[in-house]
């Protein structure tokens, strides 16, 4: 079964978790969502 | 995203002190080339001449060596100068590189003729693309023919073998013709029956029981002037292979 294409976000946090040899939520929030401006929907409200 | 991504099966996940961790199963260098290959053959339709005319086109591209991007497992392309018609001069570098520059020399360091291919692409070192392709092609030639001319000279080998079987049979039966013929180790008897003496092609003078008449020089042992020549065969044969092997190996390296 082949495998479902990547957006351009899901891509590059892709090659982050590999990069990284493995991740938690936290970490990826962290090291790969903060320095892009991603920010948490409950800390916005 | 994590979980859409594990959804698509590009992510694991375990927990581990009561974390769910998230893992590839794929090194990152996997999904790139993973992602390369699906751009090239949805998107490119399975040609890769459309990147290349980019690449070539495109004046957005960093000095040698100057690249973060550039290593063994992103392989890109870097310009060296330019070209007559003001274009950028392109050039790999990185693990394409690597492998289009050393290879040529390599490759061409394996065969009978290394010397004047190592001297030519060493006094040429800017020499054009297609003309290295060219020495590349020559020697994956080379390889396909040293194999093929091998299987051929075994099958002639094997054909002149059996005639030359046949001819010791015929030798044989002479042998049993011949008056006051005797039935000891060394009588021609026993070799007709290839009992005490050596089979094959040299069975009559082994039999005999006369030294080889013929001095191998590569081996300094006396043997049959066809021994020595098939051995020089297979010397010549296994030179051809053997260089062609690696040249083949430093290509795929």
């Amino acid at each position: 079964m082949p495998l479902a294409r990547l957006g351009d976000q899901e891509l590059a946090l892709l090659t982050f978790v590999a990069g990284q040899g493995g991740a938690t939520v936290g970490e990826v929030a962290d090291q790969f969502g903060t320095p892009r401006g991603w920010r948490d929907r409950r800390c916005s409200r | 995203m994590m979980e859409r991504l594990r959804q698509k099966r590009r992510l694991t996940r375990r927990r581990i002190d009561g974390i769910y961790r998230y893992f590839s199963p794929t090194s990152r260098g996997e999904v790139l080339r993973d992602v390369v290959q699906t751009f090239v053959e949805k998107t490119l339709g399975g040609s890769v001449s459309p990147f290349v005319a980019y690449l070539t086109e495109s004046a957005d591209l960093s000095e040698a060596g100057d690249s973060p991007t550039c290593s063994a497992w992103s392989p890109s392309f870097v310009t060296r100068g330019t070209r007559d018609d003001g274009r950028p001069a392109l050039e790999p570098c990185g693990g394409a590189g690597r492998l289009v520059r050393a290879a040529p020399r390599r490759v061409v360091a394996g065969g009978p003729g290394r010397g004047r291919r190592v001297a030519a692409v060493s006094l040429f070192p800017r020499m054009p693309a297609h003309v290295r392709a060219m020495l590349w092609w020559l020697v994956c030639a080379k390889f396909l023919v040293g194999l093929a001319w091998t299987a051929a000279g075994r099958r002639a080998v094997a054909s002149r073998l059996r005639r030359a079987r046949r001819g010791v049979h015929v030798k044989r039966l002479r042998l049993l013709l011949r008056p006051g013929l005797g039935l000891g180790r060394r009588s021609g008897l026993a070799s007709a029956f290839g009992v005490g003496g050596t089979r094959g092609v040299s069975a009559p003078s082994a039999s005999s029981g006369a030294p080889a008449p013929f001095k191998d020089p590569a081996h300094g042992s006396r043997c049959t002037r066809r021994t020595a020549r098939r051995r020089l065969y297979y010397r010549r044969r296994w030179r051809w292979v053997s260089s062609g092997s690696a040249a083949s190996c430093c290509i795929w390296r």
